[in-house]
């Protein structure tokens, strides 16, 4: 009798267990269909009509001609924003910033604790609960003198990595909706402002 | 008996791990020299040369034409002529771009491509695999591409 039981209740366990595994072949397949490509693909190197719509959010033309001064400027703003300096390169109007931040979101760590218990009590195996928790924001500003109209271009760009509490990557993006861009370039009109106004 | 049983089985157990310890594969060196290719063949299809002396003026275009697909500059040496930069869309796509002096007339820009790792991901593993190879076709686009914005269009401009 206790024998009997025993082995409906294995039976029940491989039952749900084969289940879990079908549930996460068809999740997976549902994610695959979502996700972009994962491999190198040789069109992305190319240059599209996507290209220049985006170049113009990115992108504004300054009134002046003083490429450091405008140097100096995105720099304030960057730190202003929370970003720390990595790298500034001058002669070439580069300037390359990054900031980390938690990525913590309480739903997301609940449900993952939710699916962890679950996971646990139906394949008897201990599952450990797998969650964003950092995340590194990067920025390049990149000046460029307009000769022509007396100026100089500045182009921004965002990326970030987000990290789980594993320490694996979980996600890694392109930032920049059009709003941002627009934030950005209104804070640094702003900084070029003040700058030339406290010399 | 036991005795001489334990004595057997301290034997067997120093025959095992001197066993295992002649047994350690080494890891083989030749990762260093990874690419099947030629040397000459590896150049061509990561090098191209431009008729103009203008270092920075190419350096811009290279910085731009990494901006236009997506790339954040990771560092930039006028000096050395060399741009670092990583692609985040999709897969994580390093880029190393050297510009140098090919000769009185034409400077050469040089790019490497990796793909599936960054050093911006720390200790993170990802994606780090044999499958991850970069095709030549990439190079190719990727050189299309800093033509343009460096004899077609004006780096500033959108794109015609």
């Amino acid at each position: 009798m206790i024998l009997e039981g025993a082995r409906a209740s294995t039976e029940r366990r491989d039952k749900y267990r084969s289940q879990l595994v079908i549930l996460w072949v068809v999740l997976c397949l549902f994610g695959l269909g979502g996700c972009t490509a994962t491999t190198v693909q040789p069109e992305d190197m190319r240059l599209t009509p996507e290209t220049t719509a985006k170049r113009q959010s990115q992108m504004r033309i300054f009134d002046t001609g003083n490429e450091a001064e405008v140097l100096v400027a995105v720099v304030a703003v960057l730190q202003d924003i929370g970003f720390l300096i990595d790298e500034s390169e001058t002669q070439l109007g580069v300037i390359v910033g990054s900031k980390e931040r938690s990525a913590i979101q309480p739903a997301e760590v609940a449900a993952s604790y939710t699916l962890a218990i679950v996971a646990t009590l139906l394949t008897g195996e201990a599952v450990d609960p797998v969650y964003a928790e950092r995340q590194t924001m990067r920025v390049s500003v990149v000046t460029t003198p307009v000769e022509e109209k007396n100026g100089t271009a500045v182009r921004v760009n965002f990326q970030r990595l987000v990290f789980t509490n594993k320490g694996n990557i979980s996600r890694k993006e392109v930032l920049g909706s059009d709003e941002i861009y627009q934030e950005f370039f209104a804070k640094l009109s702003k900084s070029l402002f003040l700058e030339a106004h406290s010399q | 008996m036991s005795r001489a049983r334990s004595v057997s089985a301290g034997i067997g157990v120093l025959v095992l791990a001197v066993l295992q310890a002649a047994c350690v594969v080494p890891m083989p060196e030749d990762a260093i020299f990874e690419d099947d290719a030629t040397q000459l063949q590896i150049r061509s299809i990561q090098s191209r040369e431009y008729e103009v002396t203008d270092r920075i003026r190419v350096m811009r275009a290279v910085i731009a034409t990494l901006l236009d697909l997506d790339f954040v500059i990771d560092e930039a040496d006028s000096d050395l002529g060399v741009i670092t930069a990583t692609r985040m869309s999709g897969y994580l796509l390093s880029a190393t771009v050297v510009v140098t002096e090919k000769d009185d007339a034409h400077l050469q820009v040089r790019a490497r491509l990796q793909t599936g790792w960054t050093p911006l991901a720390g200790t993170a593993v990802y994606e780090l695999h044999a499958s991850n190879t970069v095709p030549d076709e990439t190079y190719r686009e990727f050189f299309n591409s800093l033509g343009k914005n460096l004899f077609v269009t004006s780096l500033w401009n959108p794109l015609p």
